[in-house]
């Protein structure tokens, strides 16, 4: 006996990219599970995504499928998630070799995870940023990120004066 | 003896320099503040700043986390996640309205600093 086939689903991109995908991949993300969930017939016309571009979407995918079947964070287990989230500071090979991109693609998987509601993804994204800032002194991250220093006078006496503190303790 | 009396052509000269450097240090400070707004206005074209605030409190949480579990003997601080408050000042801002940040401290810490970072831990949980 054939197994049955599984539902593919169409979604567009704000760019006008068009996947179609099986809905076990697309429904890692809480925010599609959950439009499929509200639609009760058959639905041919594609997913609009208006906040993720097809390229942002195909890495996503690629992170989905490779994680299909796993078990999705419930509502319950929410506040232990965080919990072990927080302790868990460690990214898998397969994770750390995906997230290996330039900087643009980083922040816009993060930002692409936070729309679609993905949390495991957007615990790579923010746990790798987190690990190219640790140990660098402001002006490092500043370079890292392209950011120039803005402060006030005002502000920066009231920074020096706080490193002075942390410095006495 | 008499105080010199400054020649009345020297002294007007003093006065409008006096002006001068009045009006010239207003200018610099002028153009200094349109700098720095030009700098915050930079910033925002970075991909870091695309972040919402909320992701970008997580991230500095991460670190401060990262920060706690690495061996004093890597030779960091566990305050030196507190860097993430010298970046820029939206980073900053970011940093100190998120309450969860502030509210690991230690009796080690400074009275200014323990001040500081009570006012700043707001009524999130602390964790001494």
């Amino acid at each position: 006996m054939a197994a049955p086939a599984t539902q593919q689903i169409k979604i567009r991109c704000n760019d006008e990219k068009e996947f179609t995908v099986d809905r076990d991949v697309l429904e890692r993300s809480v925010l599609i599970k959950n439009m499929l969930e509200d639609v009760t017939e058959q639905q041919d016309a594609p997913i609009p995504l208006p906040n993720v571009s097809g390229p942002v979407m195909a890495k996503v995918l690629e992170y989905c499928t490779h994680h299909r079947g796993e078990p999705l964070p419930s509502a319950d287990t929410e506040q232990s998630q965080d919990e072990t989230r927080k302790r868990t500071t460690d990214i898998s090979e397969w994770d750390q070799k995906f997230i290996t991109v330039d900087q643009e693609m980083l922040f816009e998987i993060i930002l692409a995870a936070n729309y679609l509601d993905i949390k495991s993804l957007l615990d790579v994204g923010c746990k790798t940023v987190a690990n190219m800032i640790k140990g660098k002194t402001p002006e490092e991250i500043r370079k890292l990120f392209n950011i120039v220093n803005d402060f006030t006078p005002e502000e920066e006496a009231q920074i020096k004066k706080e490193n002075e503190w942390a410095e006495d303790r | 003896m008499s105080n010199p009396t400054p020649h009345p052509i020297l002294a007007q000269q003093f006065e409008s320099s006096e002006i001068a450097f009045i009006g010239i240090d207003k200018e610099i400070a002028a153009m200094q503040e349109t700098i720095r707004e030009l700098r915050t206005f930079r910033n925002t074209f970075t991909p870091s700043y695309r972040l919402p605030p909320e992701i970008l409190s997580r991230i500095f949480s991460l670190i401060r986390l990262f920060s706690t579990l690495v061996p004093r003997s890597h030779g960091l601080s566990s305050l030196q996640w507190v860097a993430v408050t010298s970046v820029s000042k939206h980073w900053r801002n970011v940093a100190i309205r998120s309450p969860e940040l502030w509210s690991h401290i230690s009796s080690s810490y400074p009275k200014p600093l323990l001040q500081e970072w009570l006012q700043r831990s707001k009524a999130s949980p602390l964790s001494v």
